[in-house]
């Protein structure tokens, strides 16, 4: 029986082999450790100019990924150059669609000021122009000329009328024409004393003028649309002057820009068609609180058509390179950008000015961070993402358009060209899950930065580890920590990786770990972090998470849950379990108990039977089952009935680092031979009998140490480990101390027969030449009981013609 | 000058009344008046011939049928109504419209001597505004009736012209003329937005004179003053 020496259960760090007194002495150190490969991948997805080389950073939480990507793509933005402005304005001639600007870096914002300067400019020199005397001479000209024209007309008519002796007399609905005689009216009774002659001549006449007056006032319409069309012409002509000169003014670099031109020259022809705007403002002028001389006209609604929306400014005093962004809430409308709304009158009613940009108008031309479980948990966000990519442009879709909540007609506006680099960062799960089933996701993300949990633990990650650590310290503002502590920490981050031969990269769980160690330092007084501390925070963080760890332990020690830790049982051993709780694990044993008797080959897995056994755990079973087949009385029908259970067990079991331990059970039974309760076995068993690694080893193992230092430790106790897991110990001071003392033992097998004969004290014998095993050999006594067994249920079917045997042909 | 508190606009017709209550606001808001409205339904109208290509010739140049005396009725009571209502929307202390039948210019002329300004109500025959056009006196000043010609052309956004007979001294016209013949037909070719004149100050003294004016003018014609005995014009 080999055991493994104090030495063997825990790799510690030797703080007299750093050559440093605290972290304070060591140079800072703010890269990362053991990522080469992710980090070239956030490198490669940093520079590469392709499209769609978006990327996925995956792993586990607190092994640095968002620090990580937010150092490379920082440090690459700062030497890319800013990229352009992008600005929305209004698309007078189809104001659904707004224009987007592209505009060199800096300038969306100053373009925006100049045409607010520009509206509050002619709002006041537009109207003075149109009060001048020059304006209002020449406007009244107009008028005058024209309706002179008009009043020709009719004074002409009336002198006709007049010689004709016809006088024009007002009625309520026109005019009426009368002959005259003697100065006066012709009324009713004079005129029908008139011959017929006369009476028709007369009739004539008015009737002939009648036509010539109507005339004369259709042409009236004719002459005041003259006159509208040449005041609108003298209108342009006076705003035309004020407009050309204040844009004019505009600054020279903007005007040079071309997309910026032709808005101005848009602007421009607008103003002119709409200097009645100007007006009308004017005419509110001294209604406001403010006087006219200062009021911000470009703040009126009616100005807003000349306003620049801008979407995205780069360039200003604190901005260098290429955006960075992060968007924590990426919803829908904060990724793409959304477009508000405004009620009036019952009615939902938009304009360009209410554009509002996205992280993805942000980010545009940079880098853009999200957490992709966040994209995936937003309605629709994922979906607009990727289409954006796809198309290499930024479409603003609102939730309820998608949703077709909404039939407002809302706004369409020039989509912004996209070229952005997208990294998520998420789990293993995550990225699985998207590669499988969306197709999109390997098309638009290329590259995969994953992150390891653990580095090789040598002499050089060892150093590098400890300057990370105090680099961490500085810039967390903890207190510097001792040799001794820093050698405590790369322990405890061995024990995390759950290998010696390896230091685990969860530099978040070791962070909280310094906080909590600095914090008891501090309470000590203490300028330094020491091993103390650090011993005393891990201490504290289990102890924390114990109440349920203690209150197995405590129906153990109260024999609530039967757990046998002295003497010898047949067809019972110890089993060891993990149990998670959160980031806290810590081992359990289980008693495992087998039962045979003659049967027809099968073996019931009593979990299984009642569905507490996982998929695994009955791999492990029929495992074990298949090894007792191919092992014994193989010249005869296997004639077994067994029972195996975790007793006390009502919880579900899976996995199979317990099918070691319940085939000793099984042995012990068929051998007769009762099995030492003071051991407690773990590990998983072949076909071929070989005992194969386990997870959770160190757990394991002290729960059952537990357990046993509960009823007081008798030297004769200990845990069977499989040897592969022998690298992986990293036990806790109380074991090995009693390892050192003799009192507890740790013993690693390699096969079934190693483990049986630890645990049963006898030999496991091996199969001789004539294929019998070694007498009074515990396979010996195995196989003897199943060809009783075979026996047996051969005498039985001959006594009893007919019958094929209890239950039918069962298999295990 | 004392600011006249009295107004009052005549018109045959709510069409002629409209032109004349545009002006009249500026005189109510300007002078802070008491308004009042007469209605005159001209008696000749009823009294004309009948002929049978008699038509009656709208202000869009269309013609159309006379009115039979029903119809003529309701046209007026009609007339009425709207007059009404613009003299309550013109001032909250108008006087209910007065109505009447017979001749508005000799009912206008013998009620004058009651207001401090009256209105005739007169159409005009298109949309482009015109001048204020001030008959200068034809003896001494006539400020009621210049200031008056300032504020409704400063109202119009418009200005003032003066025009006066040549045989009147010291009027200050912008234009005179030999005779008054000569002065109707410069006012019949003028684009005026309104004519003022004093009464008392003349030249226009008679109803004949009025009447003569007033199918020259083809705006709506401010009378100021109160008139004296009649002064002869030269024809």
């Amino acid at each position: 029986m080999k055991t493994l020496a104090a030495q063997d259960l825990c790799k510690t760090c030797d703080p007299k082999t750093f050559g440093f007194r605290s972290t304070e002495d060591l140079a800072p150190f703010d890269g990362f450790l053991g990522q080469e490969r992710a980090l070239d991948a956030i490198r490669l997805s940093s520079e590469i100019p392709h499209r769609d080389f978006n990327l996925f950073v995956l792993g586990p939480t607190g092994t640095g990924r968002h620090a990580a990507v937010q150092k490379i793509l920082s440090e690459r933005a700062a030497t890319c150059e800013a990229p352009s402005d992008w600005a929305y304005v209004n698309n007078f001639e189809a104001p659904d669609r707004p224009k987007a600007l592209r505009m060199p870096t800096g300038t969306a914002v100053r373009l925006r000021h100049a045409m607010e300067a520009l509206v509050d400019d002619l709002a006041n020199e537009i109207p003075a122009l149109f009060d001048s005397e020059e304006y209002q001479a020449q406007r009244r000209g107009i008028e005058e000329e024209l309706g002179e024209v008009q009043e020709a007309r009719m004074a002409d008519f009336a002198d006709r009328a007049k010689s004709e002796d016809v006088a024009l007399l007002r009625a309520p609905t026109g005019f009426m024409l009368t002959a005259i005689i003697d100065g006066k009216a012709l009324k009713r009774e004079d005129f029908e004393k008139l011959d017929e002659t006369r009476q028709a001549e007369i009739d004539e006449k008015i009737s002939r003028l009648q036509d010539d007056l109507a005339a004369v006032f259709r042409d009236a319409p004719k002459l005041e649309k003259e006159a509208r069309k040449r005041i609108e012409s003298l209108n342009a002509k006076m705003a035309e002057r004020a407009v050309s000169a204040r844009i004019a003014e505009v600054a020279p670099d903007l005007s040079a820009i071309e997309a910026v031109a032709s808005h101005l020259e848009a602007v421009h022809a607008d103003i002119i068609d709409n200097a009645d705007v100007f007006l009308a403002a004017a005419a509110e002028k001294n209604e406001g609180p403010f006087p006219g001389a200062i009021r911000k006209f470009h703040q009126e609604p009616e100005f807003g058509r000349y306003s620049v929306n801008v979407m995205v400014s780069h360039g200003g005093e604190t901005e260098h390179g290429a955006p960075m962004e992060t968007e924590d809430l990426p919803t829908l409308g904060r990724l793409t950008g959304r477009i508000e709304h405004v009620s009036q009158m019952g009615s939902l009613v938009t304009n360009f000015t209410m554009i509002k940009p996205g992280a993805l108008h942000v980010a545009n031309g940079g880098y853009l961070i999200l957490d992709v479980r966040r994209v995936l948990s937003e309605p629709y966000a994922w979906d607009a993402l990727k289409r954006c990519l796809k198309n290499r442009s930024i479409s603003i879709t609102s939730l309820a358009e998608r949703l077709s909540l909404v039939s407002t007609t809302s706004l369409q506006p020039d989509p912004i060209p996209l070229d952005v680099r997208v990294v998520l960062v998420g789990d293993r799960l995550l990225h699985a899950l998207l590669t499988m089933f969306d197709p999109d996701f390997g098309e638009l993300f290329k590259l995969e930065a994953d992150f390891s949990d653990e580095v090789d633990r040598d002499e050089a990650s060892l150093a590098l580890f400890a300057r990370i650590i105090g680099a961490y310290a500085r810039r967390e503002k903890l207190k510097p920590i001792s040799a001794d502590g820093i050698a405590r920490l790369l322990d405890e981050a061995t024990r995390l990786a759950g290998d010696s031969k390896k230091l685990s990269l969860r530099l978040g769980a070791l962070a909280d770990i310094l906080r909590e160690a600095d914090h008891y330092a501090g309470g000590r007084g203490s300028d330094l972090t020491t091993a103390a501390d650090i011993e005393t925070a891990i201490g504290e963080k289990e102890r924390r998470a114990a109440r349920i760890k203690e209150r197995m332990q405590e129906a153990i020690a109260r024999r609530t849950v039967l757990i046998d830790t002295e003497g010898a049982k047949v067809g019972q051993v110890n089993g060891l379990s993990v149990v998670v709780l959160g980031d806290t694990a810590f081992g359990r044993p289980s008693r495992i108990t087998a039962r045979v008797r003659m049967g027809t080959g099968k073996l019931i897995d009593i979990e299984r039977e009642v569905e507490l056994g996982g998929p695994l755990h009955s791999k492990g079973v029929m495992i074990l089952a298949g090894y007792l087949a191919a092992t014994y009385a193989h010249d005869v029908p296997f004639s077994l009935h067994a029972s195996l259970v975790f007793e006390q067990s009502y919880g579900g079991v899976d996995g199979d680092s317990a099918s070691s331990a319940e085939l000793y059970a099984l042995l012990s039974a068929l051998s007769g031979l009762p099995i030492a309760q003071g051991f407690a076995v773990t590990g998983s068993v072949n076909q071929l009998g070989e005992v194969q690694a386990i997870g959770g080893v160190n757990e394991k193992i002290e729960g059952f140490f537990d357990v046993c230092v509960g009823r007081g430790l008798t030297g004769d106790q200990g845990v069977l480990i499989p040897q592969a897991n022998v690298e992986h110990l990293m036990l806790r001071r109380p074991v090995v101390e009693a390892v050192e003392a003799g009192k507890f033992r740790v013993i690693p097998v390699t096969t079934i027969s190693e483990g049986i004969e630890t645990l049963t004290g006898t030999d496991a014998g091996a199969r001789r030449a004539d294929g019998t095993f070694t007498e009074g050999s515990v396979n010996e006594r195995v196989e003897t009981r199943l060809r009783v067994f075979a026996e047996t249920r051969r005498v039985f079917a001959r006594s009893r013609p007919g019958e094929t045997g209890e239950g039918g042909e069962g298999d295990t | 000058m004392r600011p006249p508190r009295r107004i009052l606009i005549g018109a045959a017709s709510y069409a002629d009344a409209r032109a004349a209550l545009r002006l009249a606001r500026q005189l109510a808001v300007t002078l802070q008046a008491e308004v009042r409205g007469l209605l005159v339904e001209e008696a000749i109208l009823s009294d004309l011939p009948r002929l049978a290509r008699q038509r009656v010739v709208t202000a869009s140049g269309a013609l159309h049928d006379v009115p039979t005396a029903r119809q003529a009725a309701r046209m007026i009571e009609h007339d009425a109504k709207a007059f009404q209502s613009g003299l309550a929307e013109l001032s909250a202390t108008a006087r209910p419209l007065e109505r009447r039948r017979g001749d508005l210019t000799v009912a206008m002329w013998e009620d004058a001597r009651e207001w401090d300004v009256v209105v005739y109500g007169l159409r005009e025959f298109h949309g482009l505004g015109g001048r204020i056009v001030l008959i200068a006196p034809a003896a001494g000043t006539a400020r009621d009736a210049a200031d008056l010609a300032e504020d409704l052309a400063w109202a119009a956004g418009t200005t003032a012209i003066a025009l006066g007979l040549a045989t009147c001294s010291d009027t200050g016209a912008d234009e005179t003329f030999p005779d008054a013949a000569a002065l109707l037909a410069r006012i019949s070719r003028l684009n005026c937005a309104a004519v003022v004149l004093d009464r008392a100050a003349g030249p226009i003294r008679s109803v004949d004179q009025l009447r003569a004016l007033l199918a020259a003018a083809h705006c709506p014609v401010v009378l100021v003053g109160q008139p004296t005995g009649a002064v002869a014009l030269p024809e």
